[in-house]
């Protein structure tokens, strides 16, 4: 293709062999090979390190299950594990409720119906980093949420959100998880709803559907691509969460996965098995986050297959 | 069928307005935050409301020959400040803990009236940069990570789109074999935790020489970015009527030139909407910038790195973030409608 | 008594926008085939929704069988709908689609595997009961949403362009499968389109629309030869009505109507008619079939002219001329006519029509 200019200077020998080379036939094959190069250098490479890692123990030796083993001796590990699958599940849980409520609200057209979804739109282009920013000052004890709980005298004593442990600790984050990438869920289903046909919804208000049903019967089914695409894109990040409890909580206090691997990758990186465990750790989030895709894919594929077809 | 009665419509505005309240509320006080002085951090309770001017209360004591300052909290209670008889640390003072520019000597001629007319109130206005000022100051090379970040960004917007756009015309435009299986392999290297490479990837980059610097972290964030981009715009390369190309053709053009001139620029929204997950990515991303870099931090790690977790002096923090959160905020508010039809007319 | 009244409808979209629907008064009968015709915008499928119950109404009522049923949901007024998208739901299968609004109205199991496979067998579709409406051809989407529209046995049936998303030959066949369906059911069908063929072929009667008003209503003969006004006129018919703007004169013989191109001796019963406008001017429109090409020229010529262009159609020719200030269309049966040839047109058995210039409204004769 791009070889034309060449060929004109070169005769018709070059042209030839460039046409052999650069035809219907082998288009795509030239289209993805940068990026079958890349994946196989950026990609493959590094995931075939990893796994040489994970299965040897720190003088070279190969192991199954060593690193493994030595992992979950980690007092923090359970908790981490428990902590990620507990977020994971609940954070979507709540984010997909509150954006799918929203998005049904916000579907209708009234005034200053833009202007709403504009402002909720904003904390999801707020980086993480700043996302904690914004909570942690709120949380500490003179922070904006015992001020705003305080003026309207809910309470007495400045409540320690910071000192938080265990499961209030980890349900405080989710709270701040949803504030930031709920607008991301919402993004998604409301663009899915705006695909829904309206006469679609017409047709069953005709034949007697009352609005609840209509959402029920018509609108939540036709619905599923997006809300799969959304529930899976948020699940994925959610299993990787860490720059939030860190910043907010500090590390080790409200261990999760990844934050383990941003412990042993960062303050702690020089202890000589801080990189086996990191290695582990990420392996491991891998593992879980391509099962859990895998998993949900399975349950939904009936759904998205039909979508697919569905697709004007 | 669009009608409500009464309590539904308030029920709903209840919600929205419950919903609205949740979203501004935090980010009120976090810009209060963010422009408060190094006293009113520290106000309990803090009002969301920002302030311009501090009003200070200077008396003067005859014995020890010292100024006692004090000054009136966003409350209006009156708070110790400093005693001192020393223009450089009340100056000093003002700067650090008031956001109050002002010269020793300037400030000495005005608290002298209080020698003889007894305790006096001053207003001063605030500087209201100075928390900026003081973040670039106190994290070392936020200027070289903001440079940083913006290069980064770039080049991973290049590569994935470049790389991204094509494979994704390859899928939309040709039947080959195996093209279902490279689809599913696209899918879980956009699945896979980045995290998860950017350790062993280190490895790599020291090999390519490329360790600590910015095209080694576009490479890394490029990866689920190429797959993004390669989805997206098939999606949208399918919908672009072959017709316009084979026009094009018949015109006498080549099929490169075809692809840049007739099928990209048909492609704009899939690209820009591409673009903003690769922004977003590099912007946004600490973690692996804190595996692949030493000396050359991108912004997010600086903020990341100088507030740690700290609880102190959270005025600062706020500062950097507002830096973090402006670009993001306009790169995304500018291609977010691109990004509403995007979604709809794709599935994963 | 008429079964389906609308009385001084009104409908705007915002409080203060533009009426869509003007003061709209129509009576409809038990059984009829209603068609409303016009030109994209002119408020007929607005109407139909109205009906319907999708649409609130801004002024005027709405009687089936008597009672106003404009504070009733769609759900309540005994009406189906067709949609010009169909609005087959993509993620229930033929069968489920079918049985939805009989689930909805609670009809027992039994009963409801009997009523969906009846009407699927009405409307053709018994072999496609199991598929999803994505694995189907727009036609057959197009029968699950007449199945689904009969199933509920409607007093009233709407249909919403139905047939505009369908080809050619499939709308032709369509159209009679739906008037045979609509003469089976014994229903009142009211059926949107800017298609005057279709119009013609299926209505009982027509309802021409313009501007959110009625410009006629009447049997597809009536809005043919007997038009209204001249939008009705220049809207019904291919080629259109020919339209002329003559003076109407005054001399010894009675009247003449007179203009750069025409002149055309009025009889009796029409200077009755045009006597009010002697001195003024009118429109007179005369279709393409009631103009008569003649090789002389005798006190009946209309106008004199060349035959500049001819259009042969098979049975007849479609004669093209340009006049001084219009060009008019006459269909002929005179095969052998010869282009550039000079022609005198007459008026075939005095079937011309005539406007009122300023109203556009068919002049007629006053009632004593």
């Amino acid at each position: 293709m791009e070889g034309k200019a060449l060929a004109n200077n070169n005769g018709s020998n070059y042209k030839e062999m460039l046409r052999r080379v650069f035809n219907k036939k082998t288009a795509p094959f030239w289209l993805l090979a940068p990026t079958f190069i890349y994946y196989l250098v950026f990609w493959f490479s590094p995931i075939f390190i990893s796994i040489k890692e994970v299965f040897t123990t720190l003088d070279g030796k190969f192991t199954v299950l060593g690193n493994f083993l030595f992992l979950f001796e980690q007092e923090t590990f359970l908790p981490a594990l428990l902590n990620t699958a507990f977020f994971a599940v609940a954070s979507v849980m709540l984010q997909f409720v509150i954006a799918l409520v929203l998005a049904i609200l916000l579907n209708r057209k009234f005034k200053g119906q833009k202007l709403i979804l504009f402002l909720v739109m904003i904390p999801m282009a707020i980086t993480p980093t700043a996302v904690a920013i914004v909570w942690k000052t709120g949380l500490i004890s003179s922070g904006w949420i015992n001020s705003i709980l305080q003026s309207f005298s809910v309470l007495e004593e400045r409540i320690p959100f910071l000192g938080l442990r265990g499961i209030e600790a980890v349900i405080m984050i989710i709270l701040i998880d949803t504030w930031t990438v709920m607008p991301s869920v919402l993004i998604i289903l409301i663009a899915g709803l705006g695909n829904i046909n309206e006469e679609t919804k017409e047709a069953a208000y005709i034949f007697g559907a009352s609005k609840w049903r209509i959402i029920k019967d018509i609108t939540i089914p036709l619905l599923k691509p997006s809300i799969i695409t959304a529930v899976i894109l948020r699940m994925i990040a959610a299993v990787q969460v860490w720059a939030v409890v860190v910043m907010v909580m500090g590390f080790t206090n409200v261990p999760f996965l990844v934050e383990r691997i941003a412990y042993y990758v960062g303050p702690v990186s020089s202890l000589p098995y801080a990189d086996k465990l990191a290695y582990t750790y990420s392996f491991l989030t891998a593992v879980i986050v391509f099962i859990a895709t895998i998993v949900y894919f399975k349950i939904s594929k009936k759904g998205t297959a039909l979508d697919r077809r569905t697709q004007k | 069928m669009n009608k409500l009665n009464g309590i539904q419509k308030t029920l709903i505005a209840l919600v929205l307005a419950t919903v609205v309240i949740a979203v501004i509320v935090p980010l009120m006080f976090f810009f209060t935050n963010a422009f408060s002085n190094g006293r009113e951090v520290y106000d309990y309770p803090k009002t969301p409301i920002l302030s311009f001017t501090v009003k200070v209360q200077v008396s003067y004591n005859e014995d020890t020959g010292m100024y006692i300052v004090k000054y009136y909290d966003r409350n209006g209670e009156l708070q110790n400040a400093v005693n001192t008889s020393f223009g450089e640390i009340l100056s000093g003072y003002f700067e650090q803990y008031l956001s109050v520019y002002r010269t020793p000597e300037e400030l000495l001629e005005q608290f002298e009236i209080t020698k003889t007319e007894g305790p006096q109130e001053f207003t001063y206005g605030k500087n209201m940069w100075h928390n900026f000022k003081t973040f670039f100051l106190i994290t070392s090379k936020a200027e070289e990570a903001l440079v940083n970040s913006i290069i980064v960004v770039i080049f991973t917007i290049i590569i994935s789109l470049t790389l991204g756009s094509m494979a994704g015309y390859a899928f939309a435009r040709f039947r080959f074999k195996g093209k279902d299986q490279i689809n599913v392999f696209m899918l879980i290297v956009r699945m896979f935790p980045m995290v998860g490479i950017s350790i062993p990837l280190a490895v790599i980059l020291i090999r390519f020489n490329l360790f600590d610097t910015m095209i080694g972290l576009a490479i890394l964030y490029s990866l689920p970015n190429i797959a993004l981009t390669s989805w997206i715009t098939s999606s949208i390369f399918v919908g672009i009527n072959r017709e316009l190309e084979e026009a094009s053709l018949v015109f006498g053009a080549n099929g490169f030139q075809t692809f840049i001139k007739i099928t990209l620029p048909l492609a704009l929204p899939a690209l820009a909407a591409s673009s903003m997950y690769a922004f977003l990515t590099a912007w946004n991303d600490t973690i692996s910038a804190l595996i692949l870099t030493n000396d050359h931090p991108t912004l997010a790690l600086a903020v990341y790195q100088a507030i740690g977790d700290n609880t102190t002096n959270l005025q600062y923090a706020a500062a950097g973030s507002i830096i973090l959160i402006i670009p993001a905020l306009i790169f995304t508010f500018v291609i977010r409608k691109y990004v509403n039809q995007m979604w709809g007319g794709v599935s994963v | 008594m008429a079964f389906l009244e609308l009385v001084d409808l009104d409908k705007r979209y915002t409080q203060k926008g533009n009426l869509i629907v003007k003061h709209m008064n129509l009576s409809i009968h038990k059984g009829e085939f209603l068609v409303f015709l016009g030109p994209s915008g002119c408020g007929k499928t607005t109407t139909i929704r109205m009906i319907s119950g999708l649409e609130e109404i801004s002024g005027g009522d709405i009687l089936i069988n008597g009672k106003s049923v404009v504070s009733l949901p769609p759900k309540d007024r005994g009406v189906s709908m067709i949609f010009q998208s169909y609005a087959v739901w993509p993620h229930m299968t033929v069968r489920e689609n079918i049985a939805y609004p009989l689930r909805l109205q609670k009809v027992s199991k039994k009963d409801i595997v009997t009523r969906v496979e009846k009407a699927a067998a009405a409307a053709n579709i018994m072999e496609l009961l199991d598929r999803y409406p994505t694995q189907l051809s727009g036609g057959q989407r197009q029968r699950v949403a007449v199945a689904r529209a009969i199933v509920v046995e409607p007093q009233i049936f709407l249909m919403d362009e139905p047939l505009s998303n369908l080809d050619a030959m499939l709308r032709v066949s369509m159209r009679s499968e739906l008037k045979n369906i609509h003469e089976s059911l014994g229903a009142t069908s009211i059926f949107v389109t800017h298609d005057q063929s279709e119009a013609m072929s299926l209505a009982d009667r027509i309802v021409i629309m313009k501007d959110g008003l009625i410009e006629q209503i009447g049997t597809p003969k009536d809005v043919y030869f007997d038009c209204e006004s001249i939008f009705v006129a220049s809207f019904i018919g291919v080629p259109p009505t020919n339209f002329f703007h003559v003076s109407v004169l005054k001399d010894d013989a009675g009247l003449l109507l007179k203009s750069q191109d025409v002149s055309y001796r009025v009889d009796a019963l029409e200077e009755k008619m045009l006597s009010p406008y002697v001195g003024k001017e009118v429109v007179m429109g005369v279709r393409p079939e009631n103009l008569e090409i003649s090789d002389t020229f005798d006190d009946n010529t209309f106008l004199t002219t060349h035959a500049d262009f001819i259009e042969p159609q098979g049975s007849h020719i479609i004669v093209i001329s340009k006049l001084e200030s219009s060009v008019i269309k006459i269909s002929s049966s005179k095969l052998e006519l010869q282009a550039k040839s000079l022609i005198h047109v007459s008026v075939k058995d005095r079937k011309a029509m005539f406007f009122d210039k300023d109203t556009e409204k068919r002049i007629r004769l006053q009632e004593e």
